[in-house]
This record gives structure tokens, C-alpha cells and sequence, in this order.
């Protein structure tokens, strides 16, 4: 089976303004397991989230290439934010926190997700295309992130196979989620699979770039991550 | 090859503010209600001058003053026309005024879950004459409307102080408090200043200080 998987983080004008860093996070990395991903959003009201929000990157990439999805979601989270712990130092909790979403797909189709969080997770599975993120309850930016401790109740966590081609996983930050159409949610994700479908990975994350550059939404601000892993 | 575009949103995320407007009888004297609807005229012109806004700030106003008013639906600062002015009479329908702010907090058609946390700004001279007990109770313990950021000015003497604390639930912001005209002025024209820095910072969620200390050079004119 051919993976298929990209992504791009561009920083919000209003970090631009403010001559801020990018508070979000993205890694995507590929080996003879298959692919994974990680999309952190650093909390904004912490004085160095865009460290918390690498370090979550680098924590989900540690820990799910020594789990090969082996370890039920539970201790994978746990696993996660143990590591986290250990990679934002010397900086405390509450300077870093982070939001954390990240998906692994192997190359027999096996895929997992978890989400601590805002952000949105879509997939598609079997050709049906499933939102994994439940709606937003509150307002705007008031988010679950890592901390000091744990909070196994706060993630969310799915399985599932990609069998088809076109079946894949996107996660994205807030800074997208929020402005994207309720309703074209399916054809967001048909675009950005067609994309990964016609492109190279290099051509897929300057398209990207440049899609999540030129927002639609009048007076956007905040930084903008996507990541997308999908069977050819 | 399509684009993204198509997907975004075509509107700028809310920020709402509500007002919740004490216009019983109480408020004619010493020209209290003048000062109020001055304060809230500088504080929509100057938020639909503002023009490095993150966000689309919505001004909406609950008059209660004998009956309970929708003086203004949440409307886009920029978009509001000239308002009729706020007039004083009667008791002070409190409870009832929180009901209905409280149905448009869990109105997600009303304010989206995109928006940014809301603002509610409480102003009493007086003291509530209806049971506001349990529409404050429900506002400050429903999903939604609890997460809303709460500020309040007690004006003039009669108000009352222990129901007006326990309205606020901002730490930043401790109960203001308007001797005279001028004061109301300051607390519009701060929490003006508060809401623009906000919705100009990479954060909009963020609730910032409000600080009084103004420069103005306002008459003080006592109540």
C-alpha cells in the first residue's frame, strides 16, 4: 500500500505583528512502520508555548515509533505526556503548555489518533468520511493542554483502517478549524486529498503554505498547522 | 488545482459585548442615564473606528428600567446606526434581564462557537426588585454563559455592592465604582481600551487589566 503524507505550519499576521514565533508545532515523519504525525498549538497565554508545542511534536514522535500502535491508547497518552514532561525542561508547565493532536498510519492501513485539545481531526475510512472531533461546546480558545499532570479523561482517541484509496487522516490547529465551513468538511478533505494525490510531498507543502498564507477569513490572526496521511 | 478558500469563513470572528443597562427611575437623577448613554455612544464610535482588529466586536445593550428593553441585538460595531437614548423609569428588572442575556450566551446561532469568550458589563445604581437570584445562578453555572467574562460598576451610593461582587468573575477587574459622571465615562473608556487591546493581540481570549487611571479632561460633575 503507497502513504501518502504532508504537511505545513505558516505563522498568523498577528504573531507577524507582533514579531512573535509560530506557537505551532508540526512534524511529519515517515519510516519502514508507516507515518507519523503531530499538530501542537501552544497555549497563547503562555510566555513560551511555541517550546511546549515543539516539545509535544517531538514527545508524540518518540513515543509512537518505539509503540507501533502496540500499546492501547491509554498508555500511549500517558506515554505522550511523560515524555513531554521530560523535553520542556528547564522551562515550568505553566510557561509551555500545549495542545497535542497526532495520528499513525501503518503501511498495512492500521491508523490511530488521539487529541488533547482544540484543533480538528477529520478521516475517512472505508470511503466514509467521519468529523473525529466533536463540536465545540464553548467559545473560542478555551482549551485542554498538557500540564503537570496527566488527564486521561480529557483525551480523545479513535481506530481505525484506512482500506481504500482516498481513505486517509488530516489534523489541523484551531487557527484553521475554527474558519473552516461546517458543512465542507467532505470536500476540504477531497481537495487536500487530491492535492497529496496529484503532487509530490515537497509540491503538496508549498501549495499549503500558500493556501494557509492566503486565509479567506477576514481578520484572521493565529498561526495555521496541517498535517494529512492518506492511502493512494 | 482547487483551493482552500472556498472553505474559510467569509465573516471575521465575534467578539461579543453586552451591556446590561440599570435604567430604573432612579438612574434620571443627577443626569446618571445622560452620562450612560454619552458613555456608550463614545464607546461604540470608538470601537467602530478601530482598525487593527483580530476580531468583529459585537455591542449588544439590555436596558432594565420598569421592563426589560433588547435596547440593541448584537450587532457589528461598525454597523450600528444611531441609537435611540437610553430613558429612566420604573423598578429594576434585574433577574429578568440576566434571563434573557442568559438566552443569548447558549444562542450558538446567536454567538458561534467560533467567537471570542464574551464580555458582559453590569451597571446599577439601585438594587434588583425582582428574584435575580436564580436567573443569576443559572447564568453563572450554564455550559456557556458561565465562561463569559463579567465586569460590573456600581453607581451612585444605593447600589448594591455584595450582588454586584459576586456578578464579577474576573480577577483582573475588581467592582468599579461611579461617583459621578466622569467616573462612567472613565469605566466605558477603559473597557473600550481593554476590548481593543484585546481583540488586536495574537490572543483575543485573553482577558487584560482594566485600568481606570485615564487621562481626561472631562468635567467632574457630581451626581
Amino acid at each position: 500500500m503507497v502513504l501518502k503524507a504532508f504537511g505545513a505550519s505558516v505563522i498568523g499576521p498577528a504573531h507577524l505583528l507582533s514579531h512573535a514565533s509560530n506557537q505551532d508545532a508540526l512534524s511529519v515523519r515517515g519510516r519502514k512502520w508507516g507515518w507519523i504525525t503531530a499538530v501542537c498549538d501552544g497555549v497563547g497565554s503562555c510566555v513560551h508555548s511555541d517550546i511546549g508545542a515543539r516539545a509535544a511534536s517531538k514527545a508524540v514522535q518518540h513515543t509512537l515509533r518505539e509503540n507501533r500502535m502496540l500499546m492501547p491508547h491509554e498508555a500511549t497518552n500517558a506515554d505522550i505526556h511523560a515524555k513531554w514532561l521530560q523535553h520542556i525542561k528547564p522551562y515550568a508547565v505553566h510557561e509551555v503548555a500545549t495542545t497535542c493532536l497526532y495520528g499513525q498510519v501503518l503501511p498495512s492501513g492500521e491508523a490511530i489518533v488521539g487529541q488533547l485539545g482544540d484543533g480538528l481531526i477529520l478521516y475517512r475510512e472505508n470511503g466514509v468520511f467521519h468529523q473525529f472531533t466533536p463540536n465545540r461546546m464553548g467559545y473560542g480558545n478555551q482549551t485542554a493542554a498538557l500540564w503537570k499532570q496527566h488527564a486521561p479523561e480529557q483525551w480523545l482517541n479513535a481506530r481505525f483502517t484506512l482500506q481504500k484509496p482516498g481513505d486517509g487522516v488530516i489534523l489541523m490547529t484551531d487557527g484553521i478549524s475554527d474558519d473552516l465551513i461546517a458543512d465542507a468538511l467532505p470536500a476540504f478533505f477531497e481537495v487536500i486529498y487530491q492535492t497529496a494525490l496529484r503532487c509530490s510531498r515537497r509540491q503538496a507543502k508549498r501549495w499549503l503554505q500558500k493556501e494557509l498564507g492566503d486565509w479567506a477569513t477576514p481578520k484572521h490572526g493565529d498561526d495555521k498547522t496541517l498535517a494529512a496521511i492518506f492511502r493512494g | 488545482m482547487s483551493g482552500l478558500k472556498q472553505f474559510a469563513m467569509a465573516e471575521a470572528r465575534p467578539l461579543p459585548i453586552i451591556v446590561l443597562a440599570d435604567t430604573s427611575g432612579s438612574m434620571e437623577g443627577a443626569d446618571k442615564i445622560g452620562a450612560l448613554n454619552a458613555a456608550l455612544k463614545e464607546m461604540i464610535d470608538s470601537l467602530a473606528k478601530e482598525s487593527r482588529l483580530r476580531a468583529d466586536i459585537h455591542v449588544g445593550i439590555v436596558s432594565f428600567g420598569g421592563t426589560v428593553t433588547q435596547h440593541l441585538p448584537l450587532t457589528s460595531a461598525q454597523i450600528i446606526p444611531a441609537l435611540p437614548e437610553l430613558k429612566a423609569h420604573g423598578a429594576t428588572p434585574m433577574g429578568e434581564a440576566f434571563t434573557l442575556v442568559h438566552g443569548w450566551l447558549e444562542d450558538k446561532n446567536l454567538i458561534p462557537s467560533r467567537a471570542y469568550r464574551p464580555v458582559i458589563i453590569l451597571l446599577s445604581d439601585g438594587q434588583p426588585t425582582d428574584a435575580w437570584e436564580e436567573p443569576f445562578k443559572q447564568l453563572c453555572a450554564s455550559d456557556r454563559a458561565q465562561k463569559a467574562t463579567r465586569l460590573a460598576m456600581a453607581i451612585g451610593a444605593d447600589a448594591d455592592e455584595v450582588m454586584l461582587k459576586q456578578f464579577i468573575n474576573d480577577k483582573e477587574a475588581p467592582l468599579f465604582y461611579a461617583h459621578n459622571a466622569h467616573d462612567i465615562h472613565r469605566f466605558f473608556r477603559a473597557v473600550t481600551m481593554s476590548v481593543s487591546a484585546r481583540s488586536t493581540s495574537p490572543n483575543p481570549n485573553q482577558a487584560l487589566p482594566i485600568a481606570l487611571s485615564i487621562p481626561t479632561d472631562d468635567l467632574d460633575l457630581d451626581f
